[in-house]
């Protein structure tokens, strides 16, 4: 009697309906246990991994940021929110960084996918040479961020100043990565050179997923080339747009390689962001561990809260063809 | 007649932008083919004649090769690791749908919004501890960890599969595993190309992870030799255009063989995300 109510409770708690009289598993509780198995046999060697070397070391590091800690001595003392307020109050290096990358991350994103949504406009309108151009304007994306920052410092110093010896075109007299005004400037122009290449892709697929018969009524209904864009097109290719936008927002905010290798944050602080700074200050030359990863959770909850405002504002534009 | 001088416009001004936008590559490309002197008489022009010595000594310097070695040995694992762990997750988490399997695939997400430096520091106290420091496997298991873009890709190809094969092979007899090796992994086999020349192309340019894991110079990787050339060679930029079109020519031939992969890969990605 005890085992029947005993198999009745754990039945009711796994949601399984049970026959009066049947103390038997019930087929469909079996075959549920088997799915689960199942499942977690084909999801062991991935979320092992995960758990071992994403989850648990991030978890590591959000309490660290609540430590004063050095990264080597094992004295470690608890400090509560005091590396957030000392980031936010007394942290002049710190709040500047916040502003170059915010600055950094408007302007990428924002000619990124101008410039990539333009030019895929126009390659899916090159018929004959489509392919040929697709492929080659993706080039840059294919190259390490460390190649690239080194190629870009070899051509904003040495060439730009040879082409001024050669030419005497005062533009190419400009102290790119020297010059405070310019530095952030020339920064951004390498990112979007990088970058570019992966959103038109982006967009050229979304273009060819837009059935052609709602253009062609567009057509016939008179609208011209600039109104079939601006109610037709765009609209339909939002999706396109908010995956470009939340992906190149994500990286912008995180960038730190290309930086890295090209200007490491300079000229002064010019064009030092999150990433350089916390790398500058925190694990380069002074120890600040503790401090450094509490920057970095401040980096990741601000990634974080942009991304999620920017994903619903960007859902709620699309629309159904 | 003003459609075609339309037309015409528009193929040279695609054509011209794309010179332009190639243009950089171009210039690192011919210099590093000149003697270190006719590199500033004129960066613009082409060289005088074929000149290889950047090349020798780029390729000479200590272990050049190895790196080059190092380099391959370490895109083979990952890669080889991402197809098969996020397949399998992929596979199974896209067919189970619980309240489990929604809050897998949540976590999942976080790599994508999560900065590496946020648990760069105890991850690195954690290899040490496991004794994966200065190991290729080491890197190789932290990328595939954080691998998730490749999870979504499968998760997503997944869902165009009918179930009914399972099922029918399930009835059949066929196990578990066997489902997954004989039926899905062949029709994933598209996804998986472009999956796997992806990775490829991120293992190989990553630097920060194995700058931070590999210290032996034994072990590093080509992209942590272009960063320390930097310091050797000092602004001997004859040497170092040629270690950068060294260090990225093994992917550019890579894309220009596979390139329909690569393209229809993030192609699929974005529309799955």
């Amino acid at each position: 009697m005890a085992n029947f109510a005993l198999t009745g409770l754990f039945n009711k708690f796994y949601g399984v309906v049970i026959r009066k009289g049947d103390l038997l598993m019930n087929l469909s509780y079996r075959k549920k246990l088997k799915d689960l198995s199942s499942l977690l046999l084909f999801i062991a060697p991935f979320t092992v991994l995960y758990i071992i070397f994403l989850l648990f070391p991030l978890v590591q590091g959000a309490f660290y940021s609540f430590t004063d800690w050095n990264g080597i001595s094992s004295n470690v003392r608890f400090i509560g929110l005091a590396n957030y307020i000392e980031a936010f109050t007394n942290d002049k290096r710190f709040i500047n960084s916040l502003i170059v990358t915010g600055k950094y991350t408007v302007a990428t994103v924002l000619i990124s996918n101008v410039v990539g949504l333009g030019l895929a406009l126009f390659i899916e309108n090159s018929v004959k040479i489509k392919s040929m151009l697709r492929t080659l304007f993706f080039v840059p994306y294919i190259f390490s961020l460390v190649v690239v920052g080194f190629s870009w410092k070899f051509i904003y110093t040495k060439i730009a100043t040879n082409i001024y010896q050669l030419t005497n075109i005062g533009f190419f007299n400009l102290d790119f990565l020297g010059s405070h005004k310019i530095a952030l400037i020339s920064v951004i122009f390498m990112s979007v050179w990088h970058g570019m290449g992966y959103y038109m892709l982006i967009y050229i697929a979304g273009i060819q997923s837009i059935d052609q018969y709602i253009l062609e009524a567009a057509t016939i209904d008179g609208a011209s080339g600039w109104k079939k864009f601006r109610y037709i097109k765009f609209p339909l290719l939002m999706p396109s747009v908010t995956i470009c936008v939340f992906t190149c927002l994500a990286g912008s905010l995180k960038v730190f390689e290309s930086i890295f290798v090209l200007t490491s944050g300079g000229p002064g602080y010019a064009t030092e962001t999150i990433a350089v700074n916390i790398y500058n200050e925190a694990f380069g030359s002074a120890n600040l561990y503790g401090y450094g990863t509490a920057k970095a959770v401040v980096l990741a909850l601000i990634i974080m809260v942009v991304s999620f405002i920017q994903l619903s504002y960007f859902k709620s534009k699309e629309v159904e063809a | 007649m003003v459609k075609t001088a339309g037309r015409v416009i528009m193929y040279v001004f695609l054509i011209v932008a794309l010179i332009l936008y190639l243009f950089p590559i171009y210039l690192i490309v011919i210099n590093s083919f000149k003697p270190f002197k006719d590199m500033f008489e004129s960066c613009l022009a082409f060289p005088k004649s074929l000149y290889l010595d950047n090349y020798i000594t780029a390729f000479s310097s200590s272990g050049f090769i190895r790196r080059l070695f190092n380099n391959i040995v370490l895109t083979f694992m990952t890669v080889a690791g991402v197809l098969l762990v996020t397949s399998m997750a992929g596979y199974k988490l896209s067919r189970v749908k619980s309240k489990l399997s929604k809050f897998l695939y949540l976590l999942y997400t976080v790599p994508f919004l999560i900065p590496f430096y946020t648990y760069m520091i105890p991850l690195v106290q954690l290899i040490t501890k496991m004794k994966l420091m200065n190991t290729l496997s080491g890197v190789a298991l932290i990328s595939i960890s954080s691998s998730s873009f490749a999870f979504f890709m499968f998760h997503g190809f997944v869902k165009t599969i009918p179930v009914e094969l399972d099922e029918s092979a399930r009835i059949d007899g066929c196990g578990e595993f066997r489902i997954y090796t004989r039926i899905i992994v062949p029709l994933l086999k598209p996804i998986m190309s472009s999956v796997a020349v992806l990775y490829a192309i991120w293992t190989w340019n990553d630097f920060l992870l194995p700058f931070l894991i590999l210290n032996n110079p034994e072990k590093q990787t080509v992209t942590i030799a272009v960063y320390q050339m930097f310091g050797k060679f000092g602004s001997d930029w004859d040497v170092i255009t040629a270690t950068l079109v060294l260090a990225s020519l093994p992917m550019v031939i890579l894309y220009i063989v596979l390139q329909k992969y690569v393209i229809s890969g993030i192609v699929a990605g974005a529309m799955k995300g």
